[in-house]
């Protein structure tokens, strides 16, 4: 429950004029110097022109050393110090910097985030996503990037889908730069195939989430031991919905198809209500495991083998990847299908880099930024780690464990790749991997028309008391209407009633009203 | 100004005593007094740019912990709580160091000791999930005990009315070992001449219980309830967020002032809101234990903390 302590006052200092003209007496040099970007990847040609290449060239030379100090989402890892150091030297050569990297997972990351920004620690980058971005950025944590993007984040612009720069976007200026990834993902399941093999199973006639039943009700009656659908905590409910809908703030969202983006209560929507009572259907004829409500943690029970399908967010490629990971084989299948694919502004904002208002060097952190879009080397040292410690090239895009390394005994290994920044599609693939994954992707991507609302943050400044009274009772009180442990008709009045104590009508109506006005300033 | 001779006379005087007491006045200096700052925040609409100087809003960052049903059920609880856990720790805790030290048997008096202590060296994360084993749908109390004693099954995680009784008996099982040690370690302070004294002119041990231990007692427990007093307004997080394992559908009787501030905020992560929330937790806390040493006073002076 802390608040300001130990906080430093600390002011942002702009880049100096000391620093501009040292940067126009170091032009001079910049015959010297241009053979440098030769040693850049091929990347890089191709996205700057031979102009740009001299002014780059120009800047490598004058730039003071300066040490970026950066965090990232990502497992505590063994050999960090190694990579660093590795890294540090090939930013020396790029940017002339050396770097901190700072790297902590999903159990810590976000607390970590608060703590950082609260201190007023000098951080250069930092990883950000979905409504933390929406907090942050009007509490003034982050820099606006638009004109540091268009004087050293050329192949920024160059590499990443428009849409979103826009996601990224608070009134008129960009604060982040996301992650060039899959765009949006389609809730579904995955299926042991071992088991969807043994029935004959045909998932081609799934058009929506309750197609599955028959399924489920064949492994109920004749595989005991097997849980027909695992869940945990109603998260089955929770990727069927995001399907339909688009969150706008805690339990407030808006239909993906409405062009209006009427806002109303996530569980008031004919489609969502719908999937809460296919929800308690469920749990009732035990297709859903029993503990549903309080399971945190369903991997034991995957890697045993103990569940027929689950849940899951999916994209291309899904099945292999948790294949790989879970040792036997699985298919996923969508639990929409036929149906137009959205992206919200959640999928595009999901990772994403800022530059936090306490950065010392904010150009030197956007050239940073930019080499992640198309420096193969820089991108993949964070992804992989090193070549031939590491990781071994099979051939120039796909790569396996190093001589001697394996999953378990590799000091460089689980990270979320889509967390690192950049662009994935300059990410080595691996043997396992299909060779044209990131062409998939691509389609994937170009199958998806974006929502009415990109390029909108919701800001809870007017309603900030209600905002958090209604996120209490949000944060706590769904679970058991995802999970199916409750009727929605009995169970929804009372937390309706609860919500509207908490003054959740007035949140609407600001959400609305913020909502109808951008979507007037776009026409 | 004479004050302040006679405090420079006592710091010469008692130079070791002061010196001795030096790091943990620094300590709390340091810990709970330079950051009190902060409290301003409580007051502004803070922003990482103006920090301090972020504009004044009054009383604004305070209006969520009142708004809704929530503001009620989470300070009753709060507070029943509290006082329940406050008495029983100091009943059981005082009965149980008086039975551990009547014990004449040494070596088993310390092995009870150390058991009854070491929960308290384990985690809540740690605590909940032993719950969890034996009440959870598939846990020892549905598969083993139920059928053993034949009677239905009970889904503990979404009937609030058990809660009360759950969470009292793991707060106790936990916590009660380390008032133990503290009444043992006052019990031990007491002159053993007041015993001997006692058995000369015949008493009993429940006399000597009665009359000597219990009433030699007394400050400590007074102490000791103080200190839990000033904190009646603030609850421990682990006990009501892990053990009932975040369940919506327990909140009538498991959520607490900490876990709705917890709730409230961890989504807008609101520097301001939450300086709000510990403010409003410390100042109610104040008044208590200051209401609390008033009412010790009246009834006998001696018994006054300050």
């Amino acid at each position: 429950m802390t608040n300001g302590r130990g906080c430093i006052m600390k002011t942002f200092k702009k880049a100096s004029a000391l620093f501009l003209a040292a940067l126009m007496l170091a032009a001079q040099s910049a015959c010297q110097s241009a053979s440098k970007t030769e040693n850049a990847p091929a990347g890089t040609a191709a996205a700057a022109t031979q102009g740009d290449q001299a002014a780059q060239a120009t800047q490598e030379a004058s730039l003071k050393p300066y040490q970026l100090n950066c965090y990232f989402l990502a497992p505590q890892v063994k050999d960090l110090p190694m990579v660093q150091e590795k890294l540090s030297e090939l930013l020396t050569d790029r940017i002339n910097a050396t770097i901190k990297l700072n790297y902590f997972w999903f159990d810590s990351y976000t607390d970590k985030q608060k703590l950082v920004i609260a201190s007023g620690e000098a951080v250069d980058t930092m990883f950000v996503q979905g409504f933390d971005f929406n907090n942050y950025v009007p509490q003034k944590a982050f820099l606006p990037l638009d004109s540091l993007i268009a004087e050293y984040g050329k192949n920024i612009t160059a590499n990443i889908n428009p849409l979103y720069l826009l996601s990224a976007t608070y009134k008129g200026e960009i604060f982040a730069i996301p992650t060039q990834k899959d765009m949006f993902g389609v809730g579904g399941v995955l299926v042991n195939k071992a088991l969807a093999d043994k029935y004959g199973f045909d998932f081609s006639g799934v058009k929506v989430p309750a197609d599955f039943e028959p399924m489920l009700k064949t492994i109920k009656e004749n595989e005991p031991g097997i849980i027909p659908l695992l869940s945990t905590q109603g998260d089955h409910t929770v990727y069927f919905t995001n399907n339909l809908l688009a969150m706008v703030s805690w339990g407030i969202s808006h239909l993906k198809t409405d062009p209006e983006a009427k806002v109303k209560l996530s569980y008031e929507f004919p489609e969502s209500i719908e999937l809460t009572r296919l929800a308690e259907d469920w749990y009732k004829k035990g297709y859903v495991n029993n503990d549903v409500a309080t399971l945190q943690d369903g991997m034991p029970q995957k890697k045993a083998q103990k569940a027929f399908m689950w849940a899951e967010q999916l994209k291309p490629g899904k099945a292999e990847e948790m294949s790989a990971q879970l040792g036997y084989e699985l298919i996923q299948v969508y639990a929409h299908n036929d149906m137009q694919y959205y992206t919200s502004s959640m999928d595009l904002t999901a990772s994403m880099l800022a530059i936090n208002r306490t950065s010392k060097d904010p150009e030197r952190a956007m050239m940073f930024i930019d080499l992640l879009f198309h420096d193969k080397e820089v991108k993949n040292l964070l992804d992989w780690g090193i070549e031939g410690v590491h990781y071994k090239k099979v051939n120039e895009n796909q790569i396996d464990y190093a001589d001697g390394v394996t999953a378990e005994t590799s000091g460089y290994t689980g990270l979320g790749q889509w967390a690192m920044g950049g662009s994935q599609l300059i990410d080595y693939l691996w043997v396992n991997e299909a060779p044209d994954k990131w062409e998939k992707m691509q389609e994937f991507n170009d199958s998806c028309i974006p929502t009415s609302l990109i390029g909108f943050a919701y800001s809870q400044d007017n309603v900030k008391s209600e905002a958090a009274a209604v996120s209490a009772i949000v944060s706590t009180q769904m679970a058991p209407l995802a999970s199916g442990i409750v009727n929605y008709d009995e169970y929804w009045p009372t937390v309706r009633k609860q919500l509207e104590d908490a003054g959740v009508n007035k949140v609407l109506e600001d959400a609305q009203r913020q909502v109808d006005e951008f979507i007037a300033s776009q026409k | 100004m004479r004050a302040l001779s006679s405090f420079l006379k006592e710091l010469k005087s008692n130079k070791e005593m002061f010196l001795m007491l030096l790091p943990a006045f620094i300590f709390v200096l340091i810990n709970n007094y330079i950051p009190m700052f902060g409290i301003i925040l409580a007051f502004k609409d803070f922003n990482y740019l103006d920090r301090f100087g972020s504009p004044w809003v009054g009383f604004r960052n305070f209006e969520f912990m009142f708004m809704s049903e929530a503001a009620w059920r989470t300070t009753r609880n709060t507070i029943g709580y509290n006082l329940l856990f406050i008495m029983l720790n100091l009943l059981l805790g005082v009965a149980v160091a008086i039975i551990l030290n009547e014990l004449r048997h040494r070596l088993l008096a310390k092995l009870y000791q150390s058991v009854i202590f070491l929960p308290y060296f384990l985690s809540w994360v740690i605590i909940a999930y032993l719950a969890y084993s034996i009440l959870s749908p598939n846990g020892l109390f549905n598969m083993s005990i139920a059928p053993f004693l034949g009677i239905e099954k009970i889904d503990w995680y979404t009937e609030p009315k058990y809660w009360p009784y759950i969470l009292t008996a793991v707060q106790i099982w936990k916590t009660i070992g380390y008032g133990i040690v503290i009444y043992l370690a006052g019990i031990s302070g007491i002159d053993q001449a007041y015993y001997e004294a006692a058995v000369l002119d015949g008493a009993s041990k429940a006399q000597q219980v009665t009359q000597i231990t219990i009433p030699l007692l007394v400050p400590m427990m007074i102490v000791t309830t103080f200190l839990a007093l000033g904190n009646i307004f603030r609850s421990d997080f682990g006990l009501f967020y892990q053990v009932p394992m975040q369940q919506g559908l327990l909140q009538p009787t498991t959520d607490v002032l900490d876990t709705y501030i917890y709730n409230s905020l961890i989504f807008t992560g609101d520097i301001a809101m939450s300086s709000a929330a510990g403010f409003y937790q410390s100042v109610v806390g104040f008044f208590v234990v200051i209401a609390a040493n008033w009412a010790a006073g009246k009834i006998s002076q001696d018994n006054r903390v300050f």
